[in-house]
């Protein structure tokens, strides 16, 4: 930042054009107020806005808060239209309703279309910065159109070809448009389009299209195949990014975490799961005390108990993962392969629930033998610790298996499977398993 | 399609093929028999059937080739792209004289020298490049004469003399700008990655950026390959479903029959049931305490469970860090650690009060000092659990061991036994069992 600072305005315009958007707001999260407003003055407004959406929010807004409303007008402007739907919808209602007031009729229409898509829907994501020609074009009268009236945000790689009726009929690479002569017909260069994707296609199912088809851009297709939108390889990249942070943040409890926070902030955000898992914990302390009698009369009882509890959440860890897994790609749409995964899943759990309770059996008595509290046969401890990891661990097994289905069915992220309230419920299963097995034998 | 074949005519077929993705017509070839798929392949021409093959699994390309005879499979493997050639001619039977025999052979050996994790082992030779002080319309008319060797055409990649790379074009500005100009004029500084550099690294890096394609540069930054956009999206989904197999102790989910993915989960639970064995063995440490306050028993499930849990969100955290940006893990863990104070604080409080109410309630002696027991335990495990969930990731990664092996399930067993002897240790001390 220093050298920047270092260079005059002219040197320092030339440097900035020619720099990554991304690079200029990394050295401007870091600048003073001053170097900030500084670097702004001396930006293309294009560039501006391309810089102002790698910054995090709060900077985003502080700084456009400061511009004029013929500014803001001009810069809204600038926005591709799906950056531009990020960009208002991060403000409050009453403020979105102003920002909206300052766009041109076309680009309110479009962006409350935008709008109105479903979260989970492709159409959520998608752009409509695309170029469209007519199918009776020249390829002298298609050249000329791209030049002349493409915006700088619109993607122009692909363009593509439609008839009279909006229809989609193919698309054309901006590269063979640019190598045909004058005499050949843009039917011949025309590709048509297989690969596209519909209108309430899922995230998910756009994301394996896109794997699959290896495009950097799908179009967005309505029912009457008429081209409403694009969806381009470098947003997905991005969303499948998101996502996937999001379900691993959801998974340890992390909350919305970011890099730059503080100790705090990250405190303060996890410490609700963390005081939720604790105060659940306590309460089956008081549902468990019945076994009091229990636990003072075979100590050795309390040996094991760590292991119990780590085996059956361990195999319970396994099937969420498995089952939000497959849930995530969209594997379990059909009631047959649902089945069949809970069968699978719930034969894996009773198969390796068994193997464990087996070899925990031995490995008790193994210790046991050796060291013991209280004065009770290994053997028969042994086997108490044996069949309720086995126990235990087939609960938790299937309830691994079955609370993200249901959970996915009522609409709640499956991911809240991995939860404290769901553990603890585990937990609390596997001990009274534990200490029951342990009453009937040793107490009745 | 069927049809087409059996028919045997070659242009037909070619024509319609031609207008279909490959990948669709992978997906089709799943439904023809055997000697349909090979009739198929015998009619059409090499670049054809490359095109095809570098839409399957790699294995799956090998098999299709690995009968054909040596012409046939070298036009094959010369018409893939640098990445795909690799990855299918590492499965050819015959993988060394095909390799001699090929256009590109330095390139290709180039290729396989790098391992699975280096940006070099998926990087594309399908691009286009300039070199700086031609003029726009030189350029213009070189890029449309090469424009048939790339798929995708998104970005020129513009080096000097001596191949180092100094920027891109986008396309659209090279056919915007109208002369007299320079290919100078309208390159953008962009950014690049090392050939050794870490695959991840560099996806998220092309994330960062927004690029559709982004330049591989040597030691010397001379311009060597490219990563393409299609690429670092598999790159990315396969990390984000390893990770997550990874951070439950799941190994490879893809696997089919029922014994067998019973046969792969168990070796990991076996090994965490042995690494839980050390817990009980300090846990008879402490048989007195035990025997006589058989209250703590009640309480100590909540005290592991914080510390595993804790441990787990600094290591998602760290996890994620690493694939990023190793320089930053280290210096986000001293937040990590404050925080995990912080929280230990704050829970070792509210129990601390919750366990007092609940002792008092169910009668047991001294219920001040069970409840701080439980306080100090809780406070301590939970300080301790971001360490755990921080070192043992970047100390992997040092030892050059993937550190997402250090999953959740692992590193929450470990944590019961510092717990363990925490907890009834203080409990020794503070109940006065001597």
């Amino acid at each position: 930042m220093k050298e920047l600072m270092s260079l005059n305005d002219a040197q320092l315009k030339k440097t900035l054009a020619k720099m990554h958007p991304y690079d200029i707001a990394e050295k401007m999260k870091a600048a003073s107020k001053d170097a900030q407003m500084r670097l702004i003055t001396l930006m293309s407004l294009n560039k501006t806005a391309e810089v102002l959406l790698e910054l995090p929010t709060e900077v985003l807004r502080n700084f456009f808060s400061l511009l004029t409303e013929s500014q803001k007008k001009r810069f809204l402007q600038e926005f591709e239209m799906d950056d531009l739907k990020y960009f208002i919808t991060s403000f409050e209602d009453d403020y979105q309703v102003y920002l909206i007031s300052l766009l041109s009729p076309a680009k309110q229409a479009i962006l409350k279309t935008l709008m109105s898509y479903d979260e989970e829907t492709i159409a959520a994501i998608m752009s409509t910065d695309f170029v469209t020609i007519s199918k009776n074009s020249t390829i002298k009268e298609a050249t000329a159109h791209i030049i002349n009236n493409s915006k700088d945000s619109d993607f122009v790689d692909d363009v593509f070809v439609i008839n009279k009726n909006n229809v989609l009929i193919g698309s054309v690479n901006l590269i063979d448009l640019i190598s045909a002569r004058a005499t050949d017909s843009l039917d011949s260069i025309t590709y048509s389009i297989k690969n596209y994707l519909k209108i309430d296609d899922s995230i998910n199912q756009s994301f394996k299209k896109f794997q699959n088809y290896a495009k950097n851009v799908l179009p967005v297709l309505n029912d009457e195949m008429q081209i409403i939108g694009i969806v381009t390889a470098d947003d997905v990249l991005n969303v499948m990014v998101l996502e996937h942070e999001e379900d691993i943040e959801k998974m340890t409890g992390v909350g919305d975490y970011d890099e730059a926070s503080n100790a705090f902030v990250r405190a303060y955000q996890r410490l609700p799961w963390l005081l939720i898992s604790v105060l659940l914990n306590m309460v089956i302390a008081v549902l468990l005390s019945v076994f009091e009698k229990t636990l003072i009369e075979v100590v050795a009882l309390i040996m094991f108990q760590p292991m119990i509890l780590g085996m059956a959440g361990n195999i319970g860890t396994q099937s969420i993962a498995v089952t939000i897994l497959k849930l995530n790609q969209d594997e379990l749409e059909e009631k047959k392969a649902e089945k069949k995964h809970i069968g699978k899943e719930l034969g894996i759990g009773t198969l390796n629930s068994f193997a464990v309770g087996l070899a925990g059996l031995l490995l008790s008595y193994g210790i046991l033998r050796f060291i013991n509290m209280g004065t009770h046969s290994p053997l028969l401890l042994a086997l108490t610790i044996g069949t309720s990891l086995m126990g235990g661990m087939f609960v938790s097994a299937a309830a691994g298996v079955f609370i993200p289905i249901i959970l996915e069915r009522f609409k709640v992220d499956p991911a809240v499977a991995s939860g404290p309230v769901i553990s603890t419920l585990n937990d609390l299963f596997a001990l009274l398993i534990y200490f029951g097995i342990a009453t009937l034998i040793f107490i009745l | 399609m069927r049809e087409i074949i059996n028919l045997k005519d070659k242009k037909a077929l070619f024509e319609h093929l031609e207008k279909m993705h490959p990948y669709d017509i992978v997906e089709a070839l799943k439904d023809l028999t055997a000697a349909e798929q090979d009739l198929l392949y015998s009619l059409l021409p090499e670049e054809e059937i490359g095109r095809i093959i570098a839409y399957m699994e790699p294995e799956e390309a090998a098999d299709v080739i690995d009968d054909f005879e040596f012409e046939i499979q070298k036009n094959i493997i010369n018409a893939l792209d640098l990445d795909d050639a690799a990855d299918i001619i590492v499965h050819l039977d015959n993988e060394k004289e095909l390799i001699d025999a090929l256009e590109n052979e330095a390139g290709i050996n180039k290729v396989l020298t790098y391992e699975e994790d280096e940006v070099g082992a998926h990087m594309s030779d399908g691009y286009i490049d300039l070199v700086l002080g031609m003029d726009i319309k030189a350029a213009t008319k070189k890029v449309i004469r090469d424009a048939g060797e790339v798929d995708i055409l998104n970005h020129i990649f513009i080096v000097d003399e001596e191949n180092r790379f100094k920027g891109t074009v986008e396309l659209r500005d090279l056919v915007k700008t109208k002369a007299p100009a320079f290919i100078d004029d309208i390159t953008e500084l962009s950014p690049y990655v090392l050939d050794t550099d870490d695959i991840e690294e560099a996806v998220h890096k092309m994330k960062d950026y927004g690029l559709y394609d982004m330049a591989v540069v040597n030691e010397k930054l001379q311009l060597i390959g490219i990563l393409t956009i299609d690429d670092a999206i598999d790159i990315y989904h396969e990390e984000a479903v390893d990770d997550f197999e990874k951070l439950s102790a799941l190994p490879d989910t893809s696997t089919k029959g029922l014994l067998e993915s019973a046969a792969r989960r168990l070796p990991w639970l076996l090994l965490l049931l042995f690494l839980s064995m050390p817990i009980a063995i300090a846990t008879s440490r402490f048989e007195e305490v035990i025997t006589s306050v058989a209250v703590l028993a009640l309480f100590q499930p909540l005290i592991l469970d914080a510390g595993g849990d804790v441990a787990s969100q600094t290591l998602a955290v760290t996890l994620r860090l690493l694939a990023k940006d190793r320089e930053k893990a280290l210096k986000n863990g001293g937040k990590e650690i404050m925080a995990g104070i912080l929280n230990g604080i704050a829970l070792g409080i509210v129990t601390g009060l919750v366990s007092y109410i609940i002792s008092r309630a169910m009668g047991v002696q001294e219920p001040f000092n069970v409840s701080l027991v439980v306080f100090i335990s809780l406070t301590l495990t939970v300080s301790t659990g971001p360490i755990f969930g921080l070192f043992i990731p970047i100390l992997l990664d040092k030892m050059n061991i993937d550190p997402a092996v250090a999953s959740s399930p692992f590193i929450t067993t470990l944590i019961d036994i510092t717990s363990v002897i925490i907890y009834f240790g203080f409990a020794t001390l503070l109940l006065g069992v001597f």
